[in-house]
């Protein structure tokens, strides 16, 4: 959309008809203070909200004045707009008519009409077509008063919410809320299958209705979260605002730098406290098992030892030549047979070695005939028994199994023993990180209390400052006692999702139990899962592709605004608090290390943003939207603003008409003029807003405004 | 390419269709209307929403109910 001419009638300053014409690119308009430059964007702010209380000081003095008691005149403001190849315009207008002693003035009334490529006119209803022309969520922020203006990002949601207008996420949305439909229906299907089957209903009925409860509690926990978050914003902008009023703002900002270091150190000390994970998870639980674990192994021993002294006891009545070659000296008790295995056996007979005492055991000789005889006695004892007549002493292995367990459960313990000391380090570590968090916020505290301090002796607008000084004090408490609010009402709507989605793990285990059907409608539902997970997943990645994206045409805008100075680079961290996310924008040194920017440092970093996020609407958009910024640069120097300028000029196919009173001086006579320098300013259109000469200035009604194109 | 194209092409990126479902990249169509004849469902079940919400042609975009009736109906015709 190009918004080709604005026309003010009898507005302010603006006796009669005054027309400024526009095109694409850069147009801009210079005009001294208290000749018409704010007029004409509060003209144009009018036309978007239309309110009625301020219409008598709309109306020009000057026409006033010339009007005759009795008589009618019209103040209007109109614009029309090229959108689609289409000419459409806009009217607001009201009627005055004057009186004795005062004026009476009509209610304002908007028009609308189109005209088509053929020519063709069309009245149409004009809040709607100012709606369709300029939709309200996209001129607030097209709309920039003044250098402070800029600072739309202060509010945390905004830069999200800009980016939920422009970028390629928002058309998938109603991928989102399609998939989350589907999802839903899916689950109402299976729930309805499960419902015929009486065994479930009443546990499943039970499930749902808790579901339901947690479902409307993080609803209402999110919507608190959601107005302490608000309430949280607002704090922090007064406390600002009074800041900015402050003599000695250098200082503040210097302690608020400090600060802000201050929270980002405390933001990374990470307390992992979640001591039940580590008790079950990690198997603390365990730490004191060792002495239970000792009585066990002795008792399997004892035990043992006990079944081979009967086996050989037994065997040897049963005459067993076997068990007998396998006696050892001093009536030892043998090892059990498996030990070593048949594999080990083996491999020391093929080499003629005991590999456990390291002997020599020739083919033939006593050690070499015992290793066999094992070996033979262990082969034996694995097959199944041929003999009837044969006894077994232990039929059942259990006792070697328990020999086993055993020795698996004292492999294991290897991997438990140092539970003990980890229990130990992670309570220091976590006492020592407690700790170092008292000693942040003591030290932010004392930051706080050296900001009180300066902003009581200040002594510069201090008229401005006795209201908000009283509540100063009482804000920052405010805001601990909110961030505290804040933190409790993440960890409770963390705390219902956790009981949700236990919740949701019963259901699904009744679900995976259902008939034919059910499984059926079980499977329809995991699916329409999936495909809801896709969505979603693609709509926040492409939020966040946006954001990377925005990030780098930022700097690089950052970068040409301020060639060859130091700016740092800007970064922009999305976080997930609530309902809606949330944008914090930072300044970062080459450390990566925050720091408070000066003031058209800041302004440029403002305006690099919202030249990026126009430069990448173009790119996911059909449609683009003009800006117009009233003084912006005003605290900028004559090579950056130059700079700035140019920089906007190369941003293709986006209209933006800045207002601004440099440029211009005046000579020796008083006569205004415009300085060279103004023609080595790249634009497409410039205007000049200057006053009629001579005037009064303690007459309104002297006051003309005249627009001559440069 | 189309936008609805695009934006198809864009959910089949997710890690889910190789990970879960064994798709290989070079097997993914590249337009709505070849996915909505793929014969692996989630293709081409991913291909008829995307036709449903932005379809080129405004008879062709249906409500959440009809979409969800006209995937169950297939969906259980067909092993998943």
């Amino acid at each position: 959309m190009i918004l080709e001419e604005v026309i003010l009638e009898n507005v302010q300053c603006y006796y009669g008809k005054k027309t400024f014409r526009f095109t694409n690119g850069l147009n801009i308009v210079l005009s001294e203070n208290g000749e018409g430059k704010t007029k004409f964007i509060e003209a144009f702010e009018w036309l978007f909200n239309g309110e009625e209380s301020k219409l008598e000081s709309l109306v020009s003095a000057k026409k006033l004045h010339e009007t005759n008691i009795g008589e009618r005149f019209s103040v209007s403001v109109s614009i029309t707009v090229n959108q689609h190849d289409e000419i459409k315009t806009l009217k607001r207008f009201f009627i005055v008519e004057k009186l004795t002693d005062s004026v009476r003035v009509s209610k304002s009334e908007m028009n609308g009409d189109i005209v088509n490529l053929n020519g063709e006119r069309t009245e149409v209803n004009g809040n709607h077509l100012l709606e369709s022309v300029f939709p309200s969520t996209i001129r607030k922020y097209s709309i920039f008063k003044g250098e402070e203006s800029l600072n739309i990002f202060d509010d945390k949601e905004t830069l999200v919410s800009l980016i939920n207008i422009y970028s390629a996420a928002k058309s998938y949305e109603k991928y989102h809320k399609r998939g989350e439909f589907l999802k839903t229906k899916a689950d109402d299907a299976v729930n309805t299958e499960l419902g015929r089957d009486t065994r479930h209903k009443k546990e499943l009925d039970k499930i749902n209705i808790n579901l339901k409860e947690f479902r409307r509690q993080i609803v209402v926990q999110e919507t608190l979260l959601q107005e302490t978050l608000e309430t949280e914003n607002n704090l922090e902008k007064s406390i600002k605002e009074v800041e900015s009023f402050i003599h000695n703002a250098e200082e503040i900002n210097l302690i608020n730098e400090e600060i802000k270091k201050l929270n980002i150190k405390k933001n990374n000390i990470f307390i992992k406290d979640d001591y039940t994970t580590f008790l079950f998870d990690e198997g603390w639980i365990l730490k004191d098992y060792k002495l239970i674990l000792d009585e066990f192994t002795v008792k399997i021993k004892t035990n043992y030892d006990t079944k081979i002294a009967l086996e050989v006891e037994h065997n040897l009545e049963q005459g067993k030549n076997k068990a007998e070659a396998l006696t050892l000296v001093n009536n030892a008790l043998p090892l059990p047979l498996t030990t070593p295995s048949k594999a080990i056996m083996e491999s020391m007979l093929a080499d003629q070695i005991c590999k456990v005492c390291n002997t020599e055991a020739k083919k033939g000789s006593k050690p070499y005939n015992f290793m066999m005889n094992r070996l033979e006695a262990l082969i034996e004892s694995s097959k199944p028994s041929t003999s009837e007549t044969e006894v077994k002493l232990f039929p059942n292995n259990y006792l070697r199994k328990l020999d086993y367990l055993s020795e698996e459960l004292n492999e294991n313990f290897g991997k438990l023993s140092s539970v003990p000391s980890q229990i130990k380090e992670k309570l220091e570590l976590n006492e020592s990180l407690k700790n170092q968090i008292i000693q942040i916020d003591k030290e932010i505290e004392e930051k706080e209390n050296q900001k009180i301090r300066i902003i009581g002796k200040s002594t510069v607008g201090e008229d401005t400052l006795s209201k908000n000084l009283k509540n100063y004090t009482g804000w920052q408490h405010d805001l601990k006692r909110i961030n505290r609010e804040v933190n409790s009402f993440v960890q409770k709507i963390e705390d219902i999702n956790k009981d949700l989605t236990a919740e949701n793990l019963k259901k699904d285990r009744i679900q995976q139990s259902g008939g034919t059907n059910t499984k059926k409608l079980t499977q329809i539902k995991d699916f329409f899962q999936d495909i809801a997970k896709i969505f979603t997943d693609t709509k926040v990645k492409m939020f966040n592709e946006f954001v990377a994206d925005l990030e780098k045409k930022a700097n690089e805008k950052f970068k040409l605004i301020n060639k060859g100075a130091f700016t740092g680079v800007i970064k922009i961290y999305i976080r997930n608090i609530g309902l809606r996310p949330q944008a914090e924008i930072e300044l970062l040194d080459v450390n990566d290390k925050a720091f408070m920017p000066n003031k058209s440092l800041e302004t440029s970093m403002y305006i690099s943003i919202i030249m990026a996020i126009s430069d990448l609407t173009k790119e996911t958009q059909d449609e683009h939207y003009p800006m117009l910024m009233d003084a912006p640069v005003s605290s900028f120097g004559e090579i950056k603003k130059r700079e700035l300028l140019e920089m906007i000029y190369n941003v293709k196919n986006q209209q933006t008409i800045v207002l601004f009173k440099d440029y211009l001086d005046v000579d020796e006579n008083n006569k205004l003029f415009i300085i060279r320098d103004f023609e080595k300013v790249k634009r497409e259109s410039a205007q000049w807003a200057k006053l009629e000469r001579p005037f009064n200035d303690e007459k309104l009604e002297t006051l003309n405004t005249i627009i001559q194109i440069i | 390419m189309a936008k609805k194209d695009e934006i198809f092409k864009s959910f089949m990126k997710h890690e889910l269709l190789k990970e879960k479902y064994g798709i290989d990249r070079k097997n993914i169509p590249d337009t709505v209307r070849e996915a909505k004849n793929s014969e692996v469902p989630i293709i081409k079940i991913i291909g008829e929403i995307v036709d449903t919400i932005d379809s080129n042609i405004e008879a062709g975009k249906k409500t959440e109910q009809q979409t969800y009736d006209l995937l169950t109906r297939y969906l259980s015709t067909v092993e998943l």
